[in-house]
């Protein structure tokens, strides 16, 4: 509950940020009980109903309450669903503007007084709003596309190996067709995708995830801690700072965990090909397991472990 | 086989909905308004997705039989809901207004109609985007490729092994899409997240559309004017996964969505009428529809909640010290009808 009214606390600060429109639903209240006016029975129980979820929505109490009421499972700002911010300034808006640019007088120019009131209001609209989340694929994305399309069309063995590839190569698989199976799924690094299944990855495969991640990022990337003390500790393969021979035999034995882990399909980035190559010779002269290219499309290297 | 699919979108929920409103209405001569009809016919629609879901989800019926159950039954329901309507329209024509009433310019609605066409543009035209958190591409392709519902993890293609949480499992939106999708050769993607948010904007308009008739009525420059202005703050408001432009715009395809941009309105729209004896089978259709595409509190969603507050307020609001108290603080008590 604690960490509820907390949330509820900052997130209006937060909500706030990202609309400023909770400023018009605000005004519009404030003049239509200030002012005095004759409301219908439906305007003034839309009034009402805004005003009291509004309330319900700001104060911290009512809100960790209205959060719990939501499952925990969407954060804060979710509450806000709740309060008919939308229609409020809509209708607000209709009737102030009715009634500021005298639609009432019939002197031929309520058309322009209209469309200049429309324009002030689309301008505090647009003060008040938050624009630019213009929508527009990841250009990581396109690439990736490619790969999958290739995955399925050209490569029968992808329906049956599982896939082990970077992110947006896993990302687009999986958006692309159903078919093929991967190793770890978008639950992996997305905490709000996890949140749909009990299931939880081994350690060995979050340690396929960091390495993938360290061959997608190149040097300029560190590698995450966890993968260190595997590589330096559990299957002592690597040490810290020493020649490039020691990050052969790390790679390999990279490998040979993921073929272990029953994937037979990878894909790297075409920049660590040189690297991948090393690996592949060393996995065939320690392990014995063949690692076949198959080919190269859009900025990736497909492989075969045989 | 495109423009069947809409045109199948646009007839059967007005149709199933006509029927379930001429049933309701069946001893009054009120007007059913096709805004109201296509709304309470897709809730209709999302019940039966809900049930053929559940019956493979737990009855483990594959999605191709599961597929022959949801045409069968749209076309008896369809065929049942035309006799319907037909009996209704010919003894009453009255009672069925398909387009608005005459009168007024056209300006305004030409305004907002432009709009619009500019949004559904923008929406069917636009590459999708991978939004954090919905994996209901990804799902529906799941379904289509092991012919049967969570039968594999959506995000990897393998079996659970610890299973999945109940209260998703039971969300039949991602069979709706299957269904949709099955019998038009559309790709999954494009129908998720291109066609389907077409719709339920349309269906967010029509919903803001029966709230500007309950509180304009027959004033259509000034419901023209509120749907203008709802339009203007969809493009204004975007930047943030829980406003409601960002919904209709970036996201319509995820049950959130739909419940903030169709079914609180519509909901808000039944609470105004202020007639919980006629509506209430409409407002227990919101609340379940809501149940069956969103997770909440054991189906307790914000719809009940909506609705409740509003009964606690118009309770309130008839009582006499409330209409005193009222009278003094803002120095009025007469009321315009």
């Amino acid at each position: 509950m604690r960490e509820l009214l907390q949330s509820a606390l900052y997130g209006l600060g937060s909500y706030f940020q990202s609309s400023h429109m909770v400023v018009l639903v605000l005004g519009m209240l404030l003049y239509f009980f200030a002012a005095g006016r004759a409301l219908k029975a439906r305007e003034k129980q839309l009034l009402a109903v805004t005003a009291a979820l509004l309330a319900l929505a700001m104060f911290p109490v009512s809100a960790a309450v209205l959060m719990l009421y939501q499952t925990r499972f969407y954060s804060y700002h979710w509450i806000w669903s709740l309060v008919p911010t939308t229609l409020c300034i809509a209708w607000g808006g209709t009737m102030l503007l009715w009634d500021l640019t005298g639609q009432q007088r019939r002197d031929g120019k309520a058309g322009r007084r209209l469309a200049a009131g429309m324009a002030a209001l689309l301008a505090l609209m647009l003060l008040t709003g938050n624009l630019g989340n213009l929508r527009s694929a990841d250009k990581e994305q396109v690439p990736a596309r490619q790969v999958a399309v290739y995955l399925e069309e050209e490569v029968p063995e992808s329906r049956e190996a599982l896939l082990w590839a970077p992110r947006p190569v896993l990302e687009a698989v999986r958006r692309h067709t159903g078919k093929i199976p991967l190793l770890y799924g978008r639950n992996m690094w997305e905490p709000e995708a996890a949140a749909y299944a009990y299931d939880t990855y081994p350690m060995e495969q979050q340690r396929l995830f960091d390495w993938m991640e360290t061959i997608e990022k190149g040097d300029a990337y560190e590698m995450p801690l966890g993968l260190k003390i595997y590589l330096k500790d559990v299957a002592a393969v690597w040490e810290e700072g020493q020649e490039q021979g020691s990050q052969v035999s790390a790679d390999a034995h990279m490998l040979l965990l993921a073929a272990r882990q029953g994937s037979l399909l990878w894909v790297f980035p075409a920049q660590a090909t040189e690297r991948v190559t090393l690996a592949c010779v060393q996995l065939q002269a320690e392990y014995g397991l063949r690692v076949q290219m198959l080919g190269e499309v859009a900025g990736y290297t497909v492989w075969r472990c045989e | 086989m495109i423009i069947f699919l809409w045109l199948l979108l646009a007839l059967v929920p007005w149709l199933i909905g006509a029927a379930v409103g001429a049933v309701l209405r069946w001893k009054t001569s009120e007007v059913i308004h096709m805004t109201d009809a296509w709304i309470t016919g897709s809730l209709c629609c999302i019940g039966l997705a809900e049930a053929l879901h559940l019956l493979g989800a737990f009855g483990h019926l594959s999605l191709g039989r599961l597929i022959m159950l949801w045409f069968c039954t749209l076309a008896v329901l369809c065929l049942l809901a035309l006799a319907l309507v037909a009996g209704v329209w010919r003894r009453h024509r009255e009672r069925f207004r398909i387009l608005p009433q005459k009168g007024g310019s056209f300006v305004l609605p030409g305004f907002f109609l432009l709009m619009v066409l500019v949004q559904v543009v923008y929406v069917y035209c636009m590459p999708a985007i991978t939004a954090p958190g919905d994996i209901t591409v990804e799902t529906l392709r799941s379904f289509q490729a092991t012919d049967g519902i969570y039968l594999v993890n959506p995000l990897t293609g393998q079996a659970y092994v610890q299973g999945m949480s109940m209260r998703y499992k039971i969300l039949g939106l991602p069979t709706l899409y299957a269904l949709i999708g099955s019998a038009f050769p559309v790709d999954g993607g494009v129908l998720v997240q291109n066609l389907m948010p077409v719709v339920v904007l349309a269906g967010a308009y029509m919903a803001y559309y029966r709230i500007a008739r309950l509180l304009f009525g027959d004033d259509l420059r000034k419901k023209y004017l509120l749907l203008t202005l709802v339009a203007m703050i969809f493009w204004c408001g975007e930047s943030a996964a829980w406003l409601d432009g960002y919904a209709a715009l970036h996201s319509a395809w995820l049950g959130t969505s739909i419940r903030n941009l169709v079914l609180l309105p519509y909901a808000l729209s039944l609470g105004l009428e202020r007639d919980w004896r006629h509506t209430w089978p409409c407002m227990v259709l919101c609340v379940m529809a809501e149940a069956c595409i969103c997770w909440t509190f054991n189906g307790l969603g914000l719809c009940l909640l909506l609705l409740a507050v509003m009964a606690v307020l118009d309770k309130v609001s008839r009582n006499d010290l409330y209409r005193r108290l009222s009278s003094r603080v803002f120095g009025r008590e007469e009321e315009r009808p």
